[in-house]
């Protein structure tokens, strides 16, 4: 996975996206477009970040 | 169960108080899919917000309470305090242990601690029970007759993260800043409502009269299980607090609208398992199924159903397969927001927005008629489908409309 669109699929996906954009306020995340290619650290501070917001 | 208790008191519009605040029902989903929500961000501070807010509203109505019911000594007021938070489905506390310098107040069952786990669907990073931790300080106040602004909760152990029993450290507050004063009843519309739409089979009297014959209060768990859900009939200036001081928290960051659009996610996951509860219980079989004879039948019941809850008078003005507009008098939302902050400058009805569009997924996208398993996976279908409806709020009461107007369409 190396774009938002495969690492945040459909209307679920959004709804985490957003969610993760929140905690690690970064409102140009839910601007950049699904299919545009992830730098390297960026994909690890969203994976990271992900599983924290998947926690309860 | 005999419990001292304020009495319950009806007001125009739908609303129903307990020591003059107002009371709205809501579940276990929409409290863990609020919080989560609110405490995304460490650095906003929410949990300290979700403790006042509990603070404040749980002051006003226990203080309220204690002196339309003349409570003269401390004990009588720490079995309201003991009684209220169990009536309404927060669980059980025992504050015998909260002496006017402070103490532990035991919570044996939480609703924040132990109800939440069911929708979170995995382990919590942290605890849950702020609720429960203001209640505990707002409590302490009452009974001994101690300023609030003097009083904080602090929360030394929670169910949510395995503990046995809620443990709360009441003693002197830390933090400069104040508590909140609840706005009670807040902004109230002068006008009547429009009747209950006639284009309907529904009969919404009967279905009001049915469910006033239900009984909401807490077991002796001091827990509410209905519908397939955990119910709280909570205050509605706690999240009329928690949601807009998030909004307004929110607004430097530049993502204010994700917050807002969040907010109302949350309303999606309480009309989904509340409301598609309700149409698959078998008191909906009962009582209102049997006056459904078309899809907008069911949409009509479940306006009718609302109207139970609290939350104002909600009125179907116009409904297709496509398209359900709702508009709803004094919803408790804006009166908060009314009461509160004065003219908003944009509409304020999240839980609204959620609930109206999740009316018409249950009902014309999962088909909640053939009674489907409401889990995460069955969420995820309707959430999913290119034929799941959008809200908008085209009107607010809370920016000087008559109501507020919800747009559910695809």
């Amino acid at each position: 996975m190396n774009t938002i669109g495969e690492m945040f699929p459909g209307n679920m996906g959004r709804v985490r996206l957003t969610r993760v954009a929140l905690k690690l306020r970064m409102p140009t995340l839910l601007q950049t477009p699904p299919d545009q290619a992830l730098d390297a650290a960026l994909l690890t501070k969203l994976t990271l970040c992900l599983a924290e917001v998947q926690k309860g | 169960m005999a419990r001292t208790l304020g009495p319950y008191v009806s007001s125009p519009h739908g609303k129903r108080l307990m020591g003059k605040e107002p009371l709205v029902f809501h579940c276990n989903y929409y409290n863990y899919f609020l919080q989560k929500t609110l405490l995304l961000d460490d650095e906003l501070a929410m949990h300290e917000v979700i403790a006042d807010a509990a603070a404040s509203s749980a002051f006003a109505t226990l203080s309220n309470a204690a002196r339309g019911l003349e409570l003269g000594t401390p004990d009588a007021r720490r079995k309201l305090a003991e009684y209220t938070f169990s009536e309404l489905g927060f669980g059980t506390i025992d504050l015998s242990r909260v002496t006017p310098s402070g103490g532990v107040a035991h919570v044996p069952v939480s609703h924040y601690g132990r109800c939440l786990r069911a929708a979170s669907g995995a382990e919590f990073a942290r605890p849950q029970s702020y609720f429960d931790a203001g209640f505990a300080a707002a409590a302490a106040s009452v009974i001994h007759g101690v300023p609030l602004e003097s009083l904080e909760g602090r929360i030394e152990a929670c169910q949510s993260m395995g503990a046995p029993e809620g443990r709360i450290a009441v003693g002197p507050r830390k933090r400069r800043d104040a508590y909140f004063v609840s706005c009670g009843q807040g902004g109230q519309w002068a006008g009547t409502p429009v009747g209950p739409n006639k284009d309907t089979h529904v009969d919404e009297s009967a279905i009001l009269a049915a469910l006033g014959t239900l009984d909401f209060s807490g077991n002796e768990e001091g827990l509410v299980p209905r519908f397939g859900v955990m119910l709280t009939n909570h205050f509605a200036n706690f999240y009329n607090r928690i949601s807009f001081e998030f909004v307004h928290r929110m607004k430097s960051t530049g993502l204010m609208e994700a917050a807002e659009d969040l907010l109302v996610e949350a309303g999606f996951r309480c009309a989904f398992h509340t409301f598609g509860g309700i149409m698959s219980s078998a008191e909906w079989d009962a009582v209102i199924k049997p006056q459904c004879k078309t899809k907008e039948d069911w949409v009509h019941g479940m306006v009718a159903t609302v109207n139970a809850l609290g939350w104002g008078v909600w009125r179907v003005h116009e409904l297709s397969a496509e398209r359900l507009v709702v508009r709803a008098y004094d919803d408790y939302e804006s009166s908060g927001w009314l009461g509160t902050y004065g003219k908003a400058e944009r509409p304020v009805s999240y839980l609204m927005a959620g609930g109206v569009a999740g009316i018409m997924n249950l009902i014309h996208v999962g088909d909640i008629s053939r009674k489907p398993t409401l889990d995460l996976g069955f969420y995820e279908k309707v959430f999913e489908s290119d034929a799941r409806f959008f809200p908008r709020q085209v009107k607010s009461m809370a920016m000087g409309d008559d109501y507020s107007e919800v747009v559910a369409e695809r």
